[in-house]
């Protein structure tokens, strides 16, 4: 399903937006060691001013990877805990046998690999979304509570903790990040076969420690809303009153968007989410959305537009687009 | 077009500098990337500096860097549903806000029974420093403060997060005279305009007239309303609406500004509150012989922020934008402003009553 989607080759932008973070930086410590520590640097303001929002976000800060740091994260946890649950079960053998003397020779374990987990973090993920359905949860919490789930095992191996009832703590924890709270018993309650709330609030600690408590998560729906609103700037000028619901391009875009939400869920499985912007992927669903909807030419435009004011570092896009309905 | 797009993407190839800068870079973010689970080894409480309704905040030390710093230590066996709304809220927004006029989360970490918030040690607030009777401040210095309560709102406002607990007690002041927002234990995102939300929010002297009414859909506004109320505090050295229930905020409000009509406000009879009560008519007292000292472009500003029609009040962009903050004298530098870090008995008292009444609200969250 995952490979319909294609995503542009934008993972330089990526980078090329990382190093001058760092570069940023660097100036900054230099501040910091001048002599006049008292005063607050001239640019100390400016920077926040200037600063994309979404490098300042935990999710950029932490969460953003290439696809080999994820692999090598992956494999080293997974190796550690291979040892670990192999110790113990080593451990648990020989204790066996102190009892016993007759009991069969360990046998070698198939242990789970790395590409299992994978697999069974997918299917999870399903479960997610069915879970929400039934509680008719908004798209909100199914996007945070995934990338919560997605977030916990990159650090943590399915061999340490069993996923059904992360699965249960990952969506309650979103349900209180996500405004959407839900008294834990009642939560449960109709959870078939569910855990003891104590259960629950043990797990609660755990994942938030793997996550690092970071509740924050930008899911690609909102950029999704985000673009919607500015192409519909960009085809019919800033106000609002304009809108033409008629006019044929107005409703290509309303039916690009409707579909690319479709894609937007599918994008939350798997990993996209570890390596790109949200608002990046939230481009890719509409760039093939509008294939299906022939707003291919309109978005082009707009994608072309938008690229030139972000190299020319224009700052008023609206206004940009005034001109170029005039003209 | 795609052409044109491929060839301005060409001159953006990563050249072999930038390559290396990129090995460089992963080789720092491998470090970055081994974070300590629970790094509850790394601090030191040292002594109980607050106590609250569900927190206790410690003066500690963090043990890698010999760093003071505050820890909030957050009791949780006594909620039945886990973590606390507001501990998360609270920890959520602080993850993502990192401006100088904003208190710094520098970590988590927990145990079975409670949750730490280690904050950034900040030994003093503005409701201290207009209470202590000692400390004279000047025109610049309200001016310094009110600039630097706007910057951080506005980093607040443009993250989408609307802090609903702006007040002189939740302004923190560090050693060196920046002012910090803190407490985002009521905050949320906000960003869908029709998502109902809860009017019991903000301290009542600072709680704007559309959650008094009742609204369940507001905005950014409220938190203007507040800094408004704040800057008002600031010149007259006492709370300028103090009302002691949500009837009488109204009034003590109305007899202020004056009885908001219709016309001032339209659509304020929709409203729950308005819509059953009728408002005895006061017209506005005015300020001239009250805040003897303000300059004219304070005022405006000042009744700018305090603008009963939510859509017409100022926002805190163009507040910043004010030419209040051009006009001389020029604000204090944050390291030259007055500083205070005892604290009046009496009135601490008084204002922990209020509090405890405040915190019922707060359980009673969305």
């Amino acid at each position: 399903m995952e490979s319909s989607i294609v995503i542009p080759s934008n993972i330089s932008i990526n980078k090329n937006n990382k190093n001058l973070e760092n570069s940023n930086e660097s100036v900054k410590l230099e501040n910091e060691d001048s002599p006049n520590n008292n005063e607050i640097p001239k640019n100390e303001y400016e920077s926040f001013h200037l600063a994309n929002l979404y490098e300042q976000t935990s999710q950029y800060r932490h969460w953003l990877f290439t696809k080999e740091e994820l692999n090598e994260i992956r494999e080293e946890v997974n190796k550690e805990s291979i040892e670990k649950v192999g110790e113990n079960i080593k451990k648990e053998w020989e204790y066996q046998k102190q009892i016993n003397n007759n009991i069969p020779p360990l046998k070698p374990i198939n242990f789970l690999t790395v590409n299992d987990q994978k697999l069974l973090a997918l299917f999870y993920e399903t479960k997610i979304s069915d879970y929400c359905k039934f509680f008719k949860f908004s798209r909100n919490v199914l996007a945070t509570s995934i990338v919560y789930f997605k977030r916990f095992y990159l650090y943590c191996s399915m061999m340490q903790y069993a996923p059904k009832n992360i699965v249960l703590t990952c969506l309650f924890l979103a349900c209180k990040s996500e405004n959407s709270y839900i008294a834990l018993d009642e939560f449960l309650a109709k959870v078939p076969k569910g855990p003891s709330p104590d259960v629950i609030k043990e797990l609660e600690l755990t994942v938030s420690q793997y996550i690092r408590f970071e509740y924050s998560v930008q899911s690609p729906f909102w950029a999704l809303h985000g673009f919607y609103l500015d192409i519909q700037a960009f085809l019919n000028g800033p106000d609002k009153n304009s809108v033409n619901v008629e006019d044929n391009s107005q409703r290509r875009l309303n039916t690009t968007f409707e579909t690319s939400c479709k894609y937007a869920f599918i994008s939350l499985y798997g990993d996209l989410i570890f390596l790109y912007w949200p608002s990046q992927i939230a481009l890719a669903c509409l760039v093939v959305a509008s294939k299906n909807n022939s707003f291919t030419e309109d978005l082009e435009r707009y994608i072309f537009i938008i690229y030139i004011i972000i190299k020319c570092k224009l700052k008023n896009n609206i206004y940009i687009y005034n001109i170029i309905i005039i003209t | 077009m795609t052409e044109v797009i491929n060839n301005l993407n060409d001159t953006n190839t990563p050249t072999n500098d930038i390559n290396n800068d990129k090995k460089k870079e992963n080789s720092n973010k491998k470090n970055n990337r081994k974070f300590v689970i629970n790094p509850i080894n790394n601090y030191r409480k040292e002594k109980k500096i607050g106590e609250g309704t569900f927190a206790v905040v410690y003066e500690g030390v963090q043990l890698s860097t010999g760093r003071k710093v505050a820890i909030k230590k957050i009791k949780l066996g006594d909620f039945k549903d886990g973590f606390d709304m507001t501990a998360i809220r609270e920890i959520k927004f602080l993850q993502e806000l990192k401006h100088p006029n904003i208190i710094e989360l520098i970590d988590v970490f927990s145990n079975k029974t409670n949750l730490n918030l280690v904050l950034e040690f900040l030994d003093s607030d503005l409701e201290k420093i207009i209470k202590a009777k000692d400390v004279v401040f000047s025109v610049a210095d309200i001016k310094s403060w009110m600039l630097m309560t706007l910057r951080g709102l506005y980093h607040c406002h443009r993250s989408f997060i609307l802090h609903r607990d702006l007040k002189p007690n939740n302004l923190l002041i560090s050693s060196n005279g920046q002012l910090k927002i803190g407490d985002f234990g009521l905050s949320r995102d906000y960003g869908e305009p029709s998502e109902v939300m809860t009017s019991q929010v903000v301290t009542r002297w600072y709680r704007a007239p559309e959650l008094l009414f009742g609204a369940k859909e507001y905005g950014y506004s409220v938190d203007m309303w507040s800094v408004g109320c704040i800057f008002a505090e600031l010149m007259l050295r006492t709370p300028y609406l103090p009302g002691e229930n949500d009837m009488e905020q109204l009034d003590i409000i109305f007899r202020a500004l004056g009885t908001p009509t219709e016309e001032t406000w339209p659509g304020m009879k929709l409203l729950p509150v308005p819509s059953k009560v009728e408002f005895s008519i006061y017209p506005k007292t005015p300020w001239r012989n009250l805040f003897t000292a303000a300059g004219y472009d304070a005022l405006d500003l000042l009744e700018k922020m305090l603008t009963y029609n939510p859509a017409k009040r100022i926002s805190a962009q163009d507040a910043l934008l004010h030419p209040y903050f051009r006009n001389k004298p020029r604000p204090t530098n944050p390291s030259k402003l007055p500083h205070c870090t005892k604290e009046d008995i009496n009135n601490s008292k008084k204002r922990k009553n209020l509090d405890g009444e405040e915190k019922i609200s707060k359980r009673l969250f969305v």
